[in-house]
């Protein structure tokens, strides 16, 4: 549904973040964990050019780690600015999410 | 060539078919000039030939080395790997940001192979819509300024040329800065530099390969016919004949070579600083 897919796109960044507060990790494994919590067949096309402009924007940086399938992997984790924007974002979402109960409850 | 891809041995021969064409009209216009005075033709025609020879075997060897660097992908990924890269090659991100894109993609379609997920699956299905969400992450989002500022560069580093060309070609022992090529290359160049490029950039983007060189070539035949048929019928009308006939130099001392220097600078500066402000604005 087009209306699911522009909520997604504005949670989806504070998602990642909140993601990879809790664990390095890297691209693909990002992808699995999305879809573990219930985002409906996220994309590495979608993550891939989210967690690359987090980058580019200071949140996150990342690593290359070696690993047992081929070429090593890009690991990211969060910044200062990261866990910043982290707790930002918690606090706009809790507001979000209490305006709409409110609102949605009438 | 047995074990490339449609679009590997489509690249080479393209690139077989452009190299042919530079060096048929090289050779041409060396039998048709030989008689003049310009005693280093014979070594520029030789240095255009072993250009168009040597950019096919880059190509073949660029060809080659994509598959063995991506030997793990199976075929399904590879065709979307190799599509994704020939897609950046149109885009406007520069060259270190295009490898370490291309090596973050390759880590991710190995993951994905190795999970049982397909090309379509990881991609959308849309590999143009995915690169242009790669070239935004970069910061590159106003693509038109960009595309116009990039079509500055190039009119100025096509000047450089032209003028270097003309001191090379000249024979009577004239400095750089006395060069004169004059307009009839200006209105050859910045066509190409601000219509020819982008839109070939478009279309390779597009994965159009055959629409990206008719357009460099309709340019030229375009061309080609303004300039004959002006000269046949139009030399009496003032700006026509100082089209065919004024020569100037495009750097005719140091202060402009200064000049077109700022002005390249200037652009590349420009360009980081929208950059800046874009990622800051994302």
């Amino acid at each position: 549904m087009a209306r699911d897919t522009q909520l997604l796109k504005g949670l989806l960044e504070g998602c990642i973040l909140a993601l990879l507060k809790n664990e390095v990790t890297y691209g693909y494994r990002v992808v699995e964990l999305l879809s573990s919590y219930g985002f409906r067949d996220p994309q590495e096309s979608t993550v891939y050019p989210i967690l690359n402009r987090l980058e580019k924007k200071g949140l996150l940086k990342s690593e290359k780690r070696p690993s047992e399938l081929g070429p090593p992997r890009k690991y990211y984790m969060l910044t200062a600015g990261g866990e910043r924007e982290l707790a930002e974002f918690r606090s706009e979402w809790e507001n979000l999410k209490q305006t709409a109960d409110k609102l949605l409850e009438v | 060539m047995k074990n490339m891809t449609k679009q590997s041995r489509w690249v080479i021969y393209t690139s077989l078919f452009v190299s042919g064409a530079v060096i048929f009209t090289t050779l041409l216009y060396f039998f048709s000039a030989k008689d003049t005075s310009e005693v280093n033709i014979v070594w520029i025609m030789i240095a255009i030939i072993a250009v168009a020879l040597l950019s096919v075997i880059v190509v073949f060897v660029t060809r080659k080395k994509m598959r063995t660097k991506a030997k793990l992908l199976n075929e399904d990924f590879f065709t979307a790997y190799e599509a994704i890269s020939d897609s950046m090659e149109g885009s406007v991100l520069g060259f270190f940001e295009k490898k370490e894109t291309m090596r973050d993609i390759l880590g991710l379609f190995i993951d994905a192979q190795n999970s049982g997920r397909s090309a379509e699956q990881v991609t959308g299905g849309n590999l143009n819509e995915f690169v242009r969400r790669v070239q935004d992450s970069f910061g590159y989002r106003n693509r038109f300024l960009f595309t116009l500022l990039s079509g500055i560069e190039y009119a100025v580093m096509y000047l450089f040329m032209v003028q270097i060309y003309e001191w090379v070609r000249g024979s009577e022992g004239l400095g750089f800065f006395e060069s004169k090529p004059g307009y009839s290359m200006i209105i050859l160049l910045l066509p190409i530099a601000f219509i020819g490029i982008p839109l070939m950039k478009y279309f390779i983007r597009k994965q159009k390969m055959v629409f990206a060189i008719g357009v460099v070539l309709l340019i030229f035949a375009v061309n080609v016919a303004f300039m004959e048929i002006t000269y046949t019928n139009f030399m009496h009308i003032e700006w026509i004949r100082q089209i065919h006939q004024d020569v100037f130099s495009y750097i005719p001392g140091w202060g402009f070579l200064v000049l077109w220097l700022c002005i390249l600078a200037g652009s590349i500066g420009i360009k980081w600083l929208i950059r800046k402000k874009s990622i800051e604005k994302m």
